[in-house]
């Protein structure tokens, strides 16, 4: 149970696939010009991880050695284009705000990571909480960084003025160099954290 | 002619692949320290993408889309089959068909380097794996066909152009982070967080490509 | 041999299984994508002829082209709506442009752009507050000669930082007009605005008309 728990929270922050293990890093600086585009990469992606981790889980007793890698790739790539049919036909807005970077999910280093690393050698019930608190983690990094780019960026978060109409948007911000500078102060954020609460090796 | 070099021009520089359109991140955080792991990275990169743009590109023409150049509807058709050519839409298989390909692709390359070209094989051998999960490789084949709808020659410019794109940012990160193994940069900051910034400054000198005019 | 064969037929076995139900759930999600596609194709084409309520496909010279009638017996045309394509920053942007008779610009939507998420795809923001997307309603009554945006030195003002993406969609949108108005100019002149509805009028009885 204990375990479980670990395997939930640990995404958070210890083990957060962007800001420690420094995996998933694509979908992340692109899609993060809005809290809401964060928001809804994450929910993509963490569905597909949850579900790959659950499949590789139930059948890694099925899978040779050898081509494991292959038949890893082929079950996340079913869940990518199950995600974006289901969004294309469902949200059409937030598929075509995301564009290319949903198919895009199959080669996101976080999902084979966690296949490869985490799932194929513990069970069902551990695989899912790993892809939960993955997923989580994942997902905050994104709206976090997303609503910063999106304050300083448009003065909105989720859309919604909060600077007040004289504030002056930063336009850099949402352009690539913002993505670049707000992930390495975060990640320089994170680190200052996990330091001050002494949860580091 | 001059549309081609407008799209070679736009993925070495303004839409560079690494600093402006975010792909191939994990290597260029993970292999740029030395220059000389750089290089070998590059040519894998330009190697594999040239070849997977032009593959894709064939797959999705003559095996995805539907119409009369689908392999699968001039079979069935054929055989005597009335089914019409817009039936033959198989492009949901798109993500699923190019990963695939890309994958063997590689683990091909491997193989015949390995037989042919020893020294070749010895260079850029340790890269190729890498290179399945790179996710420019898969961004170059999905902007050729579903994003952008290139043509044969379009997309096989666009694969090497982008190729190369990826190399110079490798190439440029991998020189400064050699000379910043010097720099006195604050703790919280070594690594990844200063990388990131090197990134984000790059980013903005390559903003200025975008005042270039064809 | 034996030991290439076996992993092969068992990677063989995943593919098909997972080629089989992702066929499955296409089967479900296909149609809602192209009613989706559909319903805001003909959304897009009576918000930019507002003034029409028949609306009339043709072909000439290979453009596609609807020709937009106020009136059910289609003897009243006001304009044509054709679609646009350029190559934008990643994505080919699709436009759908309404042509007043004097192919002068009547407005202008774009339906598809996959273009930079806060950058690119700010050609269609600003839809969620009611208020008309700034960027398409720079185009409202415009003539295609000289569409041109800021930087090139015309009246379309470009999104900050996606010039590529606007510099796309008014150069489509006006090598569209253009390329529609010198294939119909050539076909009947101009001068005779009578032979437009003569010419209408045979093909509303072959075709009966694509009403909405």
């Amino acid at each position: 149970m204990k375990m479980i728990l670990k395997d939930l929270t640990k995404g958070t922050l210890i083990e957060n696939p962007v800001l420690v293990l420094a995996l998933g890093l694509c979908p992340t600086l692109a899609v993060s010009t809005s809290a809401i585009n964060g928001l809804g990469m994450g929910i993509a992606a963490t569905f597909v991880l949850v579900m790959s981790n659950l499949i590789i889980a139930l059948i890694k007793k099925l899978v040779p050695g050898r081509i494991r890698i292959p038949i890893f790739i082929v079950v996340i790539a079913t869940f990518v284009t199950i995600t974006k049919l289901v969004m294309a036909a469902y949200t059409p807005a937030l598929s075509k705000a995301l564009g290319i970077f949903i198919p895009l999910i199959v080669v996101n280093c976080i999902i084979l990571g966690r296949a490869e690393a985490f799932a194929s050698k513990h069970n069902v019930i551990r695989s899912l909480a790993d892809g939960i608190g993955m997923g989580f983690g994942f997902t905050l990094t994104l709206v976090l960084l997303g609503a910063f780019r999106e304050i300083l960026g448009s003065g909105t978060v989720f859309g919604a003025n909060v600077m007040g109409s004289s504030f002056q948007p930063a336009l850099l911000m949402i352009l690539p160099p913002g993505a670049f500078l707000s992930l390495g102060l975060m990640v320089a954020g994170s680190r200052w954290i996990l330091e001050k609460t002494g949860k580091e090796g | 002619m001059a549309n081609l070099l407008v799209i070679a021009i736009g993925a070495i520089l303004i839409n560079n692949f690494v600093l402006s359109r975010f792909l191939g991140l994990c290597p260029f955080v993970g292999v740029s320290k030395k220059t000389e792991t750089a290089i070998g990275m590059g040519m894998a990169v330009i190697f594999v993408m040239t070849l997977a743009s032009a593959v894709t590109w064939v797959i999705w023409t003559y095996f995805l889309s539907p119409g009369t150049s689908n392999i699968f509807w001039i079979i069935a058709n054929a055989l005597g089959s009335d089914t019409p050519a817009a039936a033959f839409d198989l492009r949901y298989l798109e993500t699923i068909a190019f990963i695939l390909v890309i994958a063997s692709l590689v683990q091909f390359v491997e193989l015949v380097l390995q037989k042919t070209s020893p020294a070749l094989y010895e260079a850029l051998g340790i890269f190729l794996p890498l290179i399945t999960t790179n996710c420019a490789i898969l961004g170059v084949a999905e902007l050729n066909t579903m994003s952008l709808g290139y043509s044969f020659l379009e997309a096989l410019v666009h694969g090497i152009a982008a190729g190369l794109g990826f190399t110079l940012a490798l190439l440029m990160m991998s020189g400064i982070r050699e000379k910043l193994e010097f720099a006195p940069v604050p703790k919280l900051m070594k690594g990844l967080p200063i990388a990131f910034i090197i990134s984000g400054l790059m980013s903005m000198a390559f903003l200025g490509f975008s005042g270039l005019k064809f | 041999m034996k030991s290439i064969l076996r992993p092969g037929l068992i990677l063989m076995v995943y593919g098909i299984i997972a080629g089989l139900s992702l066929g499955y759930i296409n089967s479900i999600t296909a149609p809602k994508i192209a009613a989706q596609e559909e319903a805001a194709r003909m959304a897009a084409i009576e918000e930019v002829l507002p003034e029409a309520v028949v609306f009339d496909p043709d072909t000439v010279e290979e453009i596609e082209y609807i020709t937009g009638y106020s009136d059910e017996e289609m003897t009243e045309p006001v304009g044509y709506v054709i679609t646009a394509y350029g190559n934008g920053f990643s994505s080919t942007i699709r436009t759908v442009v309404g042509l007043k008779l004097d192919f002068t610009i009547s407005a202008i939507e774009i339906v598809y752009q996959s273009e930079t998420p806060g950058l690119g795809d700010r050609a269609v923001e600003t839809k969620e507050n009611g208020e008309e997307p700034w960027f398409e309603v720079q185009f409202d009554g415009k003539e295609y000669g000289n569409l041109k945006v800021d930087k090139d030195g015309g009246a379309i003002e470009s999104i900050t930082g996606a010039t590529i993406t606007s510099r796309a969609v008014t150069n489509s949108v006006a090598n569209a007009a253009e390329a529609l108005a010198e294939a119909l100019e050539t076909r009947r002149p101009a001068s005779i605005p009578d032979t437009l509805t003569e010419l209408a009028e045979p093909k509303a009885e072959t075709e009966g008309g694509d009403t909405k």
